[in-house]
């Protein structure tokens, strides 16, 4: 930190700036006529860290506030509990009792310290059962703010009028601990969102805009902020920077790593028309290779933006089972309110003295919180953990659905093998050498998107350029290449152009590899086998899959034979080759009619109809666009070993849900009985409650445990720099 | 045990004073991150700082 004190602080007009590595926060005072904050920011930039506005951050400003609050809450309600049962200490171990003055100014005492408490850390509690009481439906707050008010207003009392019992010392100590359980659930929910909050940083603050559009030579870079920036602006990115907008390339060509949107670690080629995603790096061999982007999307509007927003709502999505707790709480609520009536009646007619003290009793105890705290803090904990090895809950109904599949349908090209092609042997059949052939197929797939093409490409020297080059979707690309024609693609397409009947080599091909074939008017010129490998891990996770007990089918639209070779290298007993996407979809309609739940795991490319109607979809390489489509998980990285881990999880978390609930019932049933009859004080009723709501979050925590030693694969994590050195990561 | 009528309000003042301090950290954001500070000792470049 010294290093950006030393140089950020020695540019002209900064004042000030001060890190602070906790928070990862830096205060930055400057004067704005002398320097401007988008050179600073480039500044820092330059030195390897990342530098943005607090405020673009608005979501995770909003969450900081949240916690600084109630932390604040909680050490006043702590601190005053703390003191107030010292003040009331005496009353307890004194036999005699102490003197009437005394125990006068202790109660007083009291009073002062507990009124903070009360009204300013219970404040919560307050508000929200106001909230429910003007919605109509009772819930959690209602009763532990009666109770706390009760309890407060009698205390009050007391020591106004000199004598009868006090609770402060319950009092604040149920709300030190209700205020803890909350504060623990609100830990565990903002590192959920934490996953959000980093992809949200990837996102750059500043930009080179260059104005004057329409005159390249003459266009005048200028460091603006992003937020500046207008759709149809040009902008420019030079090697190791990140995209800071979605657009298009208008100049310019290089590669992109776009992993912590695609889940796709190796970078993919871009140029002119090809489309850029805002948060991808730029990577290139020649640090000449720079890209004018147009601007087409900026901030939230971005692909990234959208799945920053896409995590941050996915929290609000609760499982089934929470749905109905939140519903039973509300009943429950409703019929307590009314027990703790009967109750105060009751007692009234029996024993007026201890009216106060067994109604307390009641409310404390018969509140629901346990209840509506077990399943939250289990799906925050659950998606936060989930998050850090790549998996990215976007409906919290997920968790369940994977906790509950009996099949994993796995899509082939992209998922279970890694879409990468690599050419594997070249073949000519005539006398032009083998690297010639593979120069003029290069030449034809020069401007080629599709994974193929780039295999070939990436395999040549680029030594000839093609003319005239023309692409039939499917089927191949015909072009001139040093003054001849050729055709380059299906073998079928290649043969139209000569007639010949198909050399026996090409029945050799394995059914794993895809052909290519490469003619000119003369007859066959040579053929080009590629093939794809399969993920690191895919086998291993077959099998673990396979041991959790699921089901696992490969539906793969290649040719059949390829399918079943490949699923016979990963042991899938079930396989289909050669299904269209409408055949997908049926498939997996007829599992789930048949009662089974399906997980599908797909890239999107051509599954997006079978995605949309299993029960849950994980979405693997363009994450981004099936963001959009409603995938209910992203999966970003390479490692697929994470997927049964996940389900593992899952289950977990819906094990633990369950706990929960069980333990929140069952001790409001014993403990109910018990406050009622008055064999329970308010104290003992207040400790009771709290401590099975603390239980009950610090049983959700658990899943935060992490017993494998799997690295975390944060998105922001480690990104190779062109130079080598890993970026610092942001976790 | 007279002293008592003094010592029980000084003590109160002392823990609003305490309240006081601690807002006052809290608003600073010393509390932001409870996490990083016990990572930090590993993150830390070994050269020596330059005195400021």
């Amino acid at each position: 930190m010294a290093t950006i004190r030393g140089r950020i602080g020695a540019m002209d007009g900064v004042y000030q700036i001060d890190v602070q590595l906790p928070g990862e926060r830096a205060r930055l005072a400057w004067d704005p006529l002398r320097q401007r904050l988008g050179a600073i920011l480039e500044a820092i930039a330059r030195l390897g860290y990342k530098a943005a506005p607090v405020d673009a951050l608005a979501a995770a400003a909003a969450r900081r506030r949240e916690a600084r609050r109630a932390l604040l809450r909680l050490f006043i309600a702590g601190f005053g509990m703390m003191q107030v049962m010292m003040y009331a200490v005496p009353a307890y171990v004194t036999e005699d009792g102490i003197g009437a003055e005394h125990a006068a100014l202790l109660r007083w005492a009291s009073l002062v310290l507990a009124t903070p408490v009360v009204l300013y850390s219970a404040w919560p509690f307050f508000a929200g059962a106001w909230r429910d009481l003007r919605n109509g439906r009772p819930g959690m707050d209602v009763p532990v703010a009666l109770g706390i008010g009760t309890a407060f207003a009698a205390s009050a009392w007391a020591t106004w009028i000199g004598h009868g019992e006090v609770y402060f010392d319950s009092v604040t100590m149920f709300v030190f601990l209700l205020l803890a359980s909350r504060y623990f659930e609100l830990r565990a929910r903002h590192k959920a969102s934490g996953a959000a909050d980093a992809l949200a940083r990837q996102q750059p603050e500043i930009a080179v805009r260059l104005a004057g559009a329409g005159a390249w030579q003459g266009a005048r870079p200028e460091t603006v902020p992003v937020a500046a920036l207008r759709v149809g602006d040009r902008v420019l990115v030079r090697p190791g920077e990140v995209v800071p907008v979605d657009g298009r390339v208008v100049q310019g060509h290089g590669t992109l790593a776009e992993s912590m949107l695609t889940g796709e670690s190796s970078p993919v080629f871009r140029a002119e028309g090809a489309p850029v995603l805002a948060g991808s790096t730029l990577y290139s061999a020649e640090p000449d290779d720079q890209l004018h982007v147009a601007v087409e999307a900026t901030g939230e509007n971005t692909r990234l933006g959208e799945m920053v927003r896409l995590l941050d709502r996915a929290l609000l999505d609760k499982p089934r089972l929470a749905l109905i707790a939140d519903r039973v709480a509300v009943w429950f609520t409703g019929g307590l309110l009314l027990l703790a009536a009967l109750t105060a009646l009751a007692w009234w007619l029996i024993d007026p003295s201890r009216i106060i003290a067994v109604t307390v009793a009641v409310l404390v105890v018969s509140c629901p919180c346990a209840l509506s705290l077990a399943t939250p803090s289990a799906v925050a904990a659950a998606t936060g953990v989930l998050a850090r090895r790549g998996l990215l809950v976007l409906r919290g109904r997920a968790l369940e659905t994977l906790a509950g599949a009996t099949h994993v349908v796995f899509d082939k090209t992209g998922t279970l093998t890694s879409g990468r092609i690599t050419m594997q042997r070249v073949e000519a059949f005539r006398d032009m050498p083998a690297e010639d052939c593979a120069a003029v197929a290069a030449a034809l797939e020069a401007g080629s998107q599709h994974p193929a093409g780039q295999a070939i490409r990436l395999a040549a020297r680029p030594g000839v350029a093609a003319h005239g080059v023309t692409r039939v979707p499917g089927s191949g690309v015909e072009g001139v290449v040093a003054g001849r024609r050729y055709r380059l693609g299906q073998p079928a397409y290649a043969q139209a152009m000569h007639g010949q009947p198909l050399p026996a080599a090409f029945a050799d091909a394995r059914p794993d590899q895809t052909l290519v074939a490469l003619a000119d008017e003369a007859g066959w010129v040579a053929h080009f086998l590629l093939a794809d490998a399969l993920r690191p891990g895919a086998r291993e996770l077959v099998d673990d899959l396979h041991g959790l007990g699921l089901q696992v089918l490969l539906l793969s639209g290649d040719r059949p034979a390829t399918a079943q070779y490949w699923a016979a290298q990963l042991g899938i007993a079930a396989v289909e080759g050669g299904a269209s996407p409408l055949r997908k979809r049926q498939v997996i309609q007829d599992l789930q009619h048949a009662g089974a739940v399906v997980v599908m795991v797909g890239d999107g490319a051509n599954d997006t109809a079978a995605l949309g109607v299993a029960h849950a979809s994980i979405a693997v390489g363009s994450g981004a666009r099936l963001a959009q489509q409603g995938a209910d998980m992203i999966w970003l990285g390479d490692d697929l070993g994470h997927l049964d881990w996940a389900i593992h999880k899952s289950r977990k978390a819906m094990r633990i849900i369950r706990q929960n609930l069980w333990w929140a019932f069952g001790y409001n049933m014993t403990a109910i009985p018990l406050a009622v009859t008055g064999t329970i004080g308010p104290l003992i009723a207040g400790l009771g409650m709290s401590i099975s709501s603390l239980l009950v979050v610090i049983n959700a925590l658990r899943l935060l445990r992490e017993r494998d030693n799997v690295p975390d694969l944060a998105p922001g994590a480690a990104l190779p720099a062109p130079h080598g050195e890993p970026v610092r990561s942001h976790s | 045990m007279e002293t008592l009528y003094l010592l029980i309000p000084v003590s109160v003042l002392l823990v609003f004073l305490i309240g006081a301090l601690f807002w006052w950290g809290v608003s600073r954001g010393q509390f932001d991150d409870l996490d990083r500070p016990g990572r930090q000792i590993l993150d830390d470049d070994d050269r020596p700082e330059k005195p400021d």
